[in-house]
């Protein structure tokens, strides 16, 4: 397997609290990983330190081969690695075409075109009866859709979306599962953070579980959901940690 | 350079440095508990120090005197620009909040001007005029009260913050508010409480100032561009890096008007700003 | 190839624009280059249309870095200042002329705009205005000192026949005026571009959360750096202007705080972030503030600091959108009365 993103014994620390410690796994071509653990096990910080907004006391990130690692987050977001965040940032003066507008200038100059191509991905995740809404309003799901189409906007090579499901009520989990698959399907490769087993499971080609900052399970699906080390770690069980 | 006027600029450069530890606190407090950076902070003080020079010359009431009353009417004060004003921009965007403080600033200066003129009013033959021997050392005794007055002052506030039951309420709104909130503390009472208590702080500093500075419309603009400086270096809402940083600029501040033209001798201290607040973002002495 | 549009009217830097508002701005234009014809002999007016329309342009040239981009700065004083000076030192010492020196200003102060930005630009919120504030007062401070920039007493122009070749006009001061009234006209429009181009989406992305520019791939840093070089170049302009128009420049007239303060104020009492904004504030306060210096002539008591103090702060409490969001409710409650 050729990855198209390895982190590689990655380490941070805050203070006290060691938020990730020597966390090393790889990601394949157009493969969704899924990525899970309980509150706190250190899965954001992990996104922080990919895309180079965290910088990690040691290890290294490549993308397609390339070493990312001390890049600046907007640099490594240029070379098609994006993420979203846990809680949406929409870009409440904008309406919802002007923000994912602004992420598809990245790829052109001309805004003509960059609003078309925003008319499409709106398009792609079900918002094209929002265009000309302000973000300001949006639900929580919309929100989740408008940062994933804004993620989008960019053209993104790699894309890591953190908890694209959290505040997404029970109806729509399968339009949102579905827009996920159709976005690998056009080539993407994604990383996704998500509480939601069950749906993740579904879609997911690999897991990696994670607790207390490290890396506990990486495999198939059914197998890491099986692993009673991620069963205890989400229990909280004493044992666990030990 | 001598031992002995070494001596004399430290403790110059320390009684001017207590009175901007004492601006600079009012100023991290109202930071503290609110989030906002209070930019009329300089005109209380000029407010506080036109009220004990004209009680001196109309009412030949001395600064010591009146001293008290100076600071409980600025605490009213600060509590009503709180309420009529602050209270209205809390959950408005940045600017908003910056332009009210800023407003009554530009406010303020201009009142003053039209009231006063652009003349330069000033203390003569006070009760604590004149100068002491110390150890063969000469002091300008109005500074050396001042300094005294301005630990006693930071002393108290200390206390009140620390050591008290409001103080807790205080520390508990500006760690974190919206935990304070959900506790009970009324978070508004707090806000007042800080305005207040800046501003008294002020009228405190600015009484004392007046024994031995004129005052004029912009005198608060040379103090309070130093006491941003200072809160920015101690940590903006941190009482005690105020505190700290206030003495080390009143000593820098002297110290560089010594070796050059005294208008100059703030240029060192905004540089300093510049190049701390870079490196630390969140000041000297402030929380990570 | 080009994007099939769904708009097929007419457009402006990738945007639909409306052909009502080309005639009505154009129109108000024109109507603005034929006014000078009815003001002989009333020097008053001529000169407040024209300081309005130097106003309103410094006021646009702040609005780009504090309205869009969301950077408030309150030391814009040092541009306008840096502007003046250069111009004027270029004259003097070197014999330039005053047009090359407007261009020198204006690069001399996007320059310094820069290279003030790029250490400053890293601070956020308060840190920011407290730093613009702090290098503004140290420049000021600085240049009261300096000889060779006249130190207190500032720099005086030695009067050269009027004549656009001399950018100096005595008796008749009306090409002040159509001066004054192009780079109000020139800037308004380059705003209007600005604002639909791809530097005004990002600028906006800034303002309302620079992280998550960053992470589509923009460089905050870079485009702030943008924002500040014209906003600090064009006010280097307005500051040779004012040179010219007043032929002496001291610090306290064109460094000093107070016109940092009402730079800023007039876009945010007209509509921060808004092309009208900075015109329609102009307008307003610098009427009030050459009525207010007519009624108390002489006096040195400000009086229209003190409206502008208060104006400020009832804004700020009550109307922190400015005169334009006053506008556009307004007319939204109209339109509703109206269905
Ligand atoms: N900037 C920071 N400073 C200090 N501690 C931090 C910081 N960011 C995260 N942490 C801590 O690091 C740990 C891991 O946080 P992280 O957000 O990565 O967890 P997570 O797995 O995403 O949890 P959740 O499922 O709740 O989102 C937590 O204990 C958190 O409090
Ligand atoms: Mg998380």
């Amino acid at each position: 397997m050729n990855p198209i993103l390895r982190v590689e014994n990655v380490s941070v620390r805050f203070g006290g609290l060691q938020a990730l410690g020597d966390v090393s796994f790889a990601v394949a071509n157009n493969e969704i990983l899924g990525v899970v653990g309980p509150n706190g096990a250190g899965k954001s910080t992990l996104f922080g330190v990919i895309c180079g907004d965290v910088h990690p006391d040691a290890g290294s990130t490549l993308l397609a081969g390339k070493s990312i690692t001390g890049k600046s987050s907007d640099e490594i977001a240029r070379s098609g690695l994006v993420r979203t965040f846990q809680t949406p940032r929409p870009f409440t003066t904008m309406t919802f075409l002007e923000n994912v507008t602004l992420a598809a200038l990245t790829k052109t100059n001309d805004v003509a075109i960059a609003r078309e191509r925003a008319r499409l991905v709106l398009d792609q995740v079900g918002l094209s009866d929002c265009c000309d809404r302000p973000s300001s309003g949006a639900s929580t799901g919309q929100r989740k859709r408008l940062d994933i189409a804004r993620a989008l906007g960019t053209e993104p090579s790699v894309l890591l979306l953190d908890e694209p499901l959290g505040g997404v009520d029970p109806g729509s989990i399968a339009d949102m599962l579905a827009l996920l698959k159709r976005i690998r399907d056009r080539g993407v490769t994604l990383v996704v953070i998500e509480h939601n087993l069950e749906a993740l499971t579904g879609i997911a080609d690999r897991l990696i579980a994670m607790t207390l900052g490290k890396k506990i399970a990486d495999g198939a699906p059914k197998d890491v959901m099986s692993d009673d080390r991620l069963v205890r770690a989400y229990l909280g069980d004493d044992d666990a940690a030990a | 350079m001598t031992a002995e006027l070494l001596l004399q600029l430290l403790v110059s450069g320390l009684g001017m440095g207590f009175i901007f530890a004492l601006i600079a606190i009012g100023l991290a407090l109202i930071y503290g508990v609110m989030n906002v950076v209070n930019f009329a902070h300089g005109e209380f003080l000029m407010i506080s120090m036109y009220a004990s020079v004209f009680a001196f010359t109309l009412g030949g009431l001395d600064p010591v005197v009146t001293l008290p009353f100076v600071a409980v009417a600025m605490f009213g004060f600060g509590v009503a620009v709180y309420y009529l004003l602050m209270k209205r921009v809390l959950g408005g965007a940045m600017h908003s909040q910056i332009f009210a403080t800023f407003g009554l600033m530009v406010f303020l200066q201009a009142a003053a001007q039209f009231t006063f003129g652009a003349d330069y009013y000033s203390i003569n033959h006070s009760w604590l005029g004149g100068t002491v021997r110390i150890g063969g050392v000469t002091l300008p005794m109005p500074q050396i009260v001042a300094a005294v007055g301005a630990i006693l002052c930071t002393a108290c506030l200390y206390l009140l913050v620390f050591r008290t039951r409001v103080g807790r309420s205080l520390r508990a709104v500006s760690q974190d508010r919206v935990a304070a909130l959900t506790m009970g503390i009324d978070a508004d009472r707090m806000n007042a409480l800080a305005w207040g208590l800046a501003a008294a702080c002020i009228g405190v500093a600015g009484s004392l100032l007046s024994n031995f500075y004129y005052v004029f419309p912009r005198v608060g603009a040379v103090f309070v561009l130093v006491a941003y400086v200072t809160v920015a270096l101690g940590g903006f809402g941190s009482i005690g890096g105020a505190l700290a940083a206030g003495v080390a600029i009143g000593v820098l501040q002297v110290f560089s008007g010594f070796f050059m033209t005294s208008t100059l001798k703030f240029v060192p201290v905004f540089a300093l700003y510049l190049l701390i607040v870079l490196f630390r973002p969140t000041g000297l002495l402030g929380k990570q | 190839m080009s994007a099939p549009s769904v708009n097929k009217g007419l457009t402006f830097a990738g945007s639909p624009i409306k052909l009502r508002n080309i005639v009505l701005f154009f129109a108000g234009v024109g109507i603005l280059y034929l006014i000078p014809q009815f003001l002989d002999g009333k020097p008053f007016e001529l000169r407040l249309l024209t300081v309005i329309f130097l106003y309103a342009v410094m006021g646009q040239s702040w609005n780009i870095l504090g309205g869009y981009a969301g950077q408030i700065s309150i030391g814009h004083a040092m541009f306008f200042g840096l502007g003046a000076y250069t111009s004027t030192i270029a004259f003097l010492n070197f014999g330039v002329n005053p047009w090359i020196g407007g261009l020198l200003a204006v690069a001399v102060s996007a320059l310094a705009g820069v290279l003030i930005g790029i250490p400053c630009f890293r601070l956020r919120s308060h840190y920011f205005v407290i730093a613009t504030l702090v290098v503004a007062e140290s420049i000021f401070l600085i240049f009261s000192e300096w000889s060779f920039v006249g130190a207190a007493i500032g720099l005086e122009l030695p009067i050269r026949p009027s004549g656009w070749e001399n950018f100096q006009f005595h008796r008749n001061k009306i090409p002040y005026y159509y001066i004054a009234l192009t780079m109000l006209v020139v800037v308004t429009i380059f705003v209007i571009w600005m604002e639909r181009s791809k530097i005004g989406f990002v600028l906006k992305g800034i303002r309302d959360d620079e992280d998550a520019v960053r992470s589509l791939g923009f460089s905050p840093l870079r485009y702030k750096l943008i924002a500040m070089a014209f906003s600090a170049g064009i006010l280097g302009f307005c500051g040779t202007f004012y040179a010219q128009y007043v032929l002496l420049i001291e610090p306290p007239t064109v460094l000093f705080a107070s016109i940092s303060v009402i730079v800023a104020l007039i876009p945010i009492f007209g509509g921060i972030g808004t092309v009208a904004g900075p015109i329609i504030g102009s307008v307003i306060l610098l009427t009030i503030s050459e009525y207010s210096r007519v009624h108390f002539s002489g006096s040195g008591r400000n009086v229209d600091l003190l409206i502008y103090g208060a104006l400020i702060m009832v804004f700020a409490a009550y109307c922190p959108g400015g005169v334009m969001s006053m506008i556009s409710s307004l007319r939204a409650r109209f339109r509703k009365g109206a269905v």
